[in-house]
């Protein structure tokens, strides 16, 4: 009873004062941010330049860099103060698909969609938040 | 005992513990080598990367290897193994439940934390503590009824306290925010791009959302009530699914604990030709 009571009491803390850091009694904050209806939405996207002077977008997920795109979004901020943090993303790129040419460079961009009314309108809209060549 | 305490011992089918404990270690499999396979892959991942959980820096764990991560995964493995089967479900069991929270520090260290692991862990963490335990067992007893109390519990304080982070996050006028319209523009398929045309459906579905939240101790309720929520919070799971592609998977797993599994006991003793057993003497 004393057990359940203070996993209880930590997860009710943890929903009021806490943070995704204080897992597993951190608060169950999934989809829990509020979007304006005339907002915008982000998403990351990463470009990759090849050694055979190829540029394509690749897709973000565990099978590519190792990490899922809601990842490389929680660490946003420190690719964008340390951008040589990007060629760790490229290694494991070889790492995972050992066919394909090596990667000389990465590009992180976050791509916006703008909503009016809570419905996507126009054109997405990309920004570069960091960028890795390799040397 | 006091009215709380009286309901969370209350004696329940030692055999539900049995059942509970084979689709429970039975569903690590599936979740370590299927559903959430990219944990393993953040073996990969450079240490640069590596950004610990609270308790990872508090014990302090290790930064997840290569060698680590395989480690951890086979043990973990090896233990779900023994347990599924019932046999020593204190070791075993103990094993799987210190091996997963491991296993889920390194799979949310990395950025970016989910929300669907809560009642599991705790499922894991009670399982062992009820003992030996056998599919055909006739008896209840009071360790097994605390057992799925808890898990139970923690699956509607799962929803419930989801109702307050809302509140808290996005704030008291969450439910008329453009929340999911942002997850089908991130996440969505070919019956979202429906959806779009219907902004008041996407409004109305999340104070929807809340209201079920909110009322999700409903499913403690016995009977008709129960059952009634328990099959709304599938058809919840359900449509999550169909429409943004997430499902909390070891979350809905855990709504197992509403049922009475027990049932199933007295089929697979007649299919495999053993009586049901009563460990305790007749009361």
């Amino acid at each position: 009873m004393l057990a359940a009571a203070a996993v209880i009491a930590s997860l009710v803390a943890g929903t009021f004062v806490g943070q995704d850091d204080h897992f597993p009694f951190g608060p169950h904050r999934m989809f829990s941010t509020r979007n304006e209806l005339n907002g915008r939405v982000n998403a990351a996207q990463l470009t990759f330049e090849f050694v055979d002077g190829t540029t394509r977008p690749v897709a973000i997920d565990s099978h590519t860099v190792g990490l899922r795109r809601a990842e490389i979004e929680g660490l946003e901020d420190r690719f964008i103060s340390r951008p040589e943090l990007l060629k760790h993303l490229a290694l494991t790129y070889g790492v995972f698909n050992p066919s394909e040419p090596e990667v000389v460079g990465v590009v992180l961009t976050e791509r916006t969609t703008d909503l009016e009314g809570g419905q996507p309108v126009g054109m997405p809209t990309s920004r570069v938040l960091a960028s890795w060549t390799r040397p | 005992m006091s009215a709380v305490g009286h309901w969370w011992f209350a004696p329940l089918p030692v055999a539900r513990i049995a059942w509970l404990r084979t689709f429970f270690y039975g569903f690590v499999f599936i979740d370590v080598l299927a559903t959430t396979s990219w944990v393993a892959r953040h073996g990969a991942v450079s240490g640069d990367l590596y950004d610990p959980l609270f308790v990872g820096r508090l014990l302090p764990l290790p930064q997840p290897t290569r060698a680590l991560v395989m480690t951890t995964g086979v043990v973990l493995l090896a233990a779900a193994g023994v347990a599924i089967t019932n046999r020593l479900p204190r070791l075993a069991g103990g094993v799987v439940a210190v091996a997963y929270l491991l296993w889920m520090v390194i799979a949310f260290s990395y950025g970016k934390v989910d929300h669907d692991r809560f009642a599991f862990l705790v499922a894991l963490c009670v399982l062992p503590t009820a003992g030996a335990a056998h599919w055909t067992d006739r008896d209840e007893s009071e360790a097994a009824g605390w057992a799925i109390r808890c898990i139970q519990v923690a699956v509607v304080l799962a929803y419930f306290l989801a109702a307050f982070a809302k509140f808290r996050f996005g704030g008291l006028n969450w439910a008329t925010g453009a929340t999911l319209a942002r997850a089908l523009v991130r996440r969505g398929n070919w019956i979202s791009q429906q959806l779009f045309e219907m902004p008041g459906l996407l409004r109305a579905t999340q104070f929807g959302i809340i209201a079920f939240e909110l009322l999700s101790p409903l499913l403690l309720v016995r009977g008709r009530i129960g059952y009634a929520f328990l099959a709304l919070a599938v058809a919840f799971h359900v449509v999550t699914f169909s429409t943004i592609s997430i499902i909390f998977l070891p979350h809905v797993v855990c709504l197992l604990a509403f049922l009475p599994l027990e049932r199933l006991s007295a089929p697979l003793a007649a299919f495999v030709g053993t009586p049901m057993r009563d460990r305790l003497p007749a009361r």
